[in-house]
Formats: structure tokens, C-alpha cells, sequence
């Protein structure tokens, strides 16, 4: 009985016909996730990491000649955010007529399984969004001010190095409906070199980029939110602070061949990561109809 | 602004979900709510929600906690807890009777030599989370009805008053 699910001469385009020089790329979303969070190597002899947070003291001032005695406000205490390393993993059989005959090889399987984990890594970073306490939902659809509310909650919750722009992360829809309010805005507006940012050099860059939106942040694109009650729940985070991960230098493949299974090889591929929220006054949710 | 997408969407029946909810905002998010189709936990949230012009209120939002292939969350689950979010609701995690073979096979893959399925235990974490809960819940309905029983009884007095002033 044949195995199942292995990857056979049938699963490819082979030559039976004159193949076209190009092959379309599989319609999957874009992976963005590294840029906007504060990434550090896996930990050696154990898989927990903790991400620490400072904590502060708080002064007074007292009258002349009066003892201040030790008090809650000078008590220093640190928190921390715990990253425990989770293997994502992908397992693929590729039989030896693909092999020999076939278009599909070793090496694109093993591309395609790094491909799908960092896909993945990408989406549990997006899921996170839906944790943060601070959320702006919009009427129906986003508009820049819901951004820009997204924006003040991250300013109020006091979030250092506020000089480095935040990373305001939208699906498609989010981001169409963000260009039409500046079109839409008026003939000024849509000439004023400082609104047209958004729209940045090109639609979208390899790295999600849409474009700026002056004095606010940095706009990325992409899919895979988590939905909840008709809206997609993104975000607006600060890069360096909202979240952290901890992470392999690479996936791992293993190949291994088989004969009393079937005629294949199996590729398994593994990686090690994981994200957590950081600091939660570092980011604030965005809600806007999916 | 009205949005009919929305108005159609709170005209549902809410999600029924394991712990009682009492809040009404979070009544309204679960109208419509469909379970995602991995295993997931469902939390109430306390949040900050911006109404515009700089302004924000407290509120309740739902979030939902991935459990699919990683079992092992105890740590987000409690730094969701420590957060104030109150679980309501979990479901879909595999069993090692799973009628679905692949479910099935995952609950059993993931199982170690205890022979106990993860997702047991995190399903034993989540229920004694919403018992400890529903005492709080408890508290907080009875203070919502005395509460309202105060308003009534002030709501009294001022008529009585107002009749006690025609009268002279």
C-alpha cells in the first residue's frame, strides 16, 4: 500500500510538455515579523529565556531636619517576560521517480519547509496582537486617526525611545482604505509631499513596507490577523519594546531515505523560537472590519 | 456612524461559553463569535479602548489564545491571567480519542511516557482558572444587583420628595 502524502512524479509540472522559463510563486502571504521585535539568539542548556523589564523608584522631598525611612518608593523591583523555545517543524516525503524524473528536488523541498515555518513564526507573532490591552476599534473601516489614537496610548503608557518610529502593521484592506482617506482628503493634501509618504516608493516592499505616515510611524503590510467579530485585530507596536522573541540561526533539515515504507526520501525540517509580549503599553491593538 | 455589517452582527445570539459573562460588552463581542477551527482558548480581556479625540474608556475585549500544536502555553496563559483576562471558553483540543485519525495522532504525539495528553492538563489549568473566577464573577453580579436596588431605592426617595413638596 502506497505511503500517503508523499510528494510523487504527479505533483510536479514535468516535461511531457515544454515548461515555461518562469514559475509563478506560490500566492502565500509575506513574512515580516523580525523587523519589529526585539530578537535574540536561542539560550545555551536550557530553553527559557527571560526578557527583563526594569522597574523604577519614585522621589520625594522631605522637610528639613526630617528622616525618610525606607518605603515602598524606593524599593526596586524587576519583572521579566519568559520566552520558552517551541520547534515549528515541517515533514516531507519525496519519492525517487520525483527525484529522478521529476522537476521537484531535495533543495526545493527544504526551501518551501523554511519558507512555511517562517510563515508560521510570522503568524504567532500576529496572533499576540489580540493580548494587548490597549485597543482602538474603528467605526467600520481604519482611518488614520485610529492609528494616530494607537499612537497617543503608546506616548501615555510613558514607552521609551520615542524617537524611533512605530511600526503600524495592517491587512490589505486596512491599508486601501488608509491611501483612499489621504487621496480622498482633498486636492491639498493629496499634493502636500508630507501626506504622500504613505504611499512610499513603490505599493508594497519585500519587507511588507507600505510607506510613512509623517510624525506617526512606519506602515507594513500583511495578512494572517487574528479575527474576531467581523474585524481583523492589528496593531501599531513599538519595534523595540512591545515584543521579544528568542530564536534559532536557522531551521534544521534532516533527510533520511526509505525503502520498506515506500521508495522516498523524507525531509523533516525543525526550528526553534518563540515570541511573547514584552511590554504591553508598547503597542496598542487596531480593529477594522476583515 | 452606523455600520450595518455590525448592526446585523449584534442581532445574533451570543456564544455560549463554559463561565458565565456578565459583562455586557463582552456579551455583544460573542454575538456572532465563531469558534476558530484550532485548538483555542477564549479569553475576556480588560482594556483601554480609544473613543476618539484622545479620549479612552475601560472596557473588555476577547482574545484568543493558539493552543494547536504547542500544548505547553502555561506561561502565556498566566501572563494572560496576571493581565486580568478571564478565561471563558476552550475548545477543539485534541484527543487521544479524537474521532478525527490526525487529531487523534497528535494528542498521542505529543503524550509522554505519564501517558497524560498536554492538552489535558492545560484544560485542567483553564477550568480551575474559571472556578477561581466565577467566585469573582459571583461577587461582582450580587454587587450589580444591590447596586441597582440602591439606584431604585434613591430613585424613591427623590419622588417621594418632589410629592412631599407639591403636597405642601
Amino acid at each position: 500500500m502506497p505511503v500517503a502524502n508523499i510528494t510523487e512524479l504527479a505533483n510536479s509540472n514535468t516535461i511531457g510538455n515544454a515548461l515555461s522559463a518562469v514559475a509563478s510563486p506560490a500566492f502565500v502571504k509575506g513574512t515580516i515579523a523580525m523587523n519589529h521585535l526585539m530578537a535574540e539568539d536561542l539560550p545555551v542548556q536550557t530553553n527559557v529565556k527571560k526578557f527583563r523589564k526594569n522597574g523604577s523608584l519614585v522621589a520625594a522631598i522631605v522637610a528639613e531636619a526630617t528622616a525618610q525611612a525606607v518605603d515602598a518608593n524606593g524599593e526596586l523591583t524587576d519583572t521579566a517576560a519568559t520566552c520558552t523555545a517551541a520547534k515549528a517543524v515541517v515533514v516531507s516525503g519525496l519519492s525517487v521517480e520525483e527525484q529522478k524524473f521529476g522537476t521537484i528536488d531535495l533543495a526545493r523541498v527544504g526551501t518551501e519547509q523554511f519558507a512555511a515555518i517562517s510563515r508560521y513564526v510570522d503568524d504567532d507573532w500576529l496572533s499576540q496582537f489580540s493580548n494587548l490591552s490597549t485597543v482602538v476599534t474603528s467605526t467600520s473601516v481604519m482611518t488614520i486617526d485610529d492609528i494616530m489614537q494607537g499612537q497617543l496610548a503608546i506616548y501615555n503608557a510613558k514607552c521609551p525611545n520615542q524617537e524611533v518610529p512605530l511600526s503600524i502593521v495592517l491587512g490589505p484592506r486596512a491599508v486601501y482604505n488608509i491611501k483612499k482617506e489621504i487621496i480622498q482628503s482633498g486636492a491639498a493634501a493629496f499634493s502636500n509631499s508630507a501626506m504622500l509618504g504613505v504611499f512610499g516608493g513603490q505599493p508594497v516592499q519585500a519587507n511588507g513596507l507600505v510607506g510613512s505616515i509623517t510624525g506617526v510611524g512606519d506602515v507594513y503590510q500583511t495578512t494572517g490577523f487574528a479575527t474576531g467579530g467581523g474585524d481583523d485585530t492589528q496593531a501599531i507596536v513599538h519595534p523595540m519594546w512591545a515584543h521579544c522573541g528568542i530564536f534559532d540561526t536557522a531551521p534544521v533539515s534532516w533527510l533520511a531515505n526509505k525503502g520498506s515504507e515506500g521508495f522516498y526520501t523524507e525531509v523533516a525540517s525543525y526550528y526553534f523560537y518563540d515570541i511573547a509580549e514584552w511590554n504591553d503599553g508598547a503597542g496598542a491593538a487596531l480593529k477594522s472590519d476583515t | 456612524m452606523t455600520n450595518p455589517k455590525e448592526e446585523i452582527r449584534l442581532q445574533k445570539e451570543p456564544f455560549s461559553t463554559m463561565a458565565k459573562v456578565i459583562e455586557k460588552e463582552t456579551i455583544d463581542q460573542l454575538r456572532g463569535w465563531k469558534p476558530p477551527g484550532f485548538a483555542y482558548i477564549l479569553f475576556e480581556l480588560p482594556c483601554m479602548y480609544g473613543i476618539g479625540a484622545g479620549e479612552f474608556r475601560r472596557g473588555f475585549s476577547l482574545c484568543t489564545m493558539n493552543v494547536e500544536n504547542r500544548p505547553e502555553q502555561q506561561e502565556r496563559f498566566y501572563y494572560l491571567t496576571r493581565k486580568g483576562a478571564r478565561p471563558l471558553h476552550y475548545g477543539n483540543f485534541p484527543r487521544h480519542d479524537d474521532p478525527d485519525p490526525r487529531r487523534a495522532q497528535k494528542a498521542k504525539m505529543h503524550t509522554g511516557p505519564d501517558l497524560v495528553n498536554p492538552w489535558d492538563d492545560m484544560a485542567r489549568l483553564v477550568k480551575s482558572q474559571m472556578a477561581r473566577d466565577g467566585g469573582q464573577v459571583a461577587i461582582k453580579e450580587a454587587n450589580t444587583g444591590l447596586q441597582a436596588k440602591l439606584d431604585e431605592a434613591r430613585a424613591e426617595i427623590e419622588n417621594l420628595k418632589k410629592k412631599k413638596v407639591t403636597n405642601v
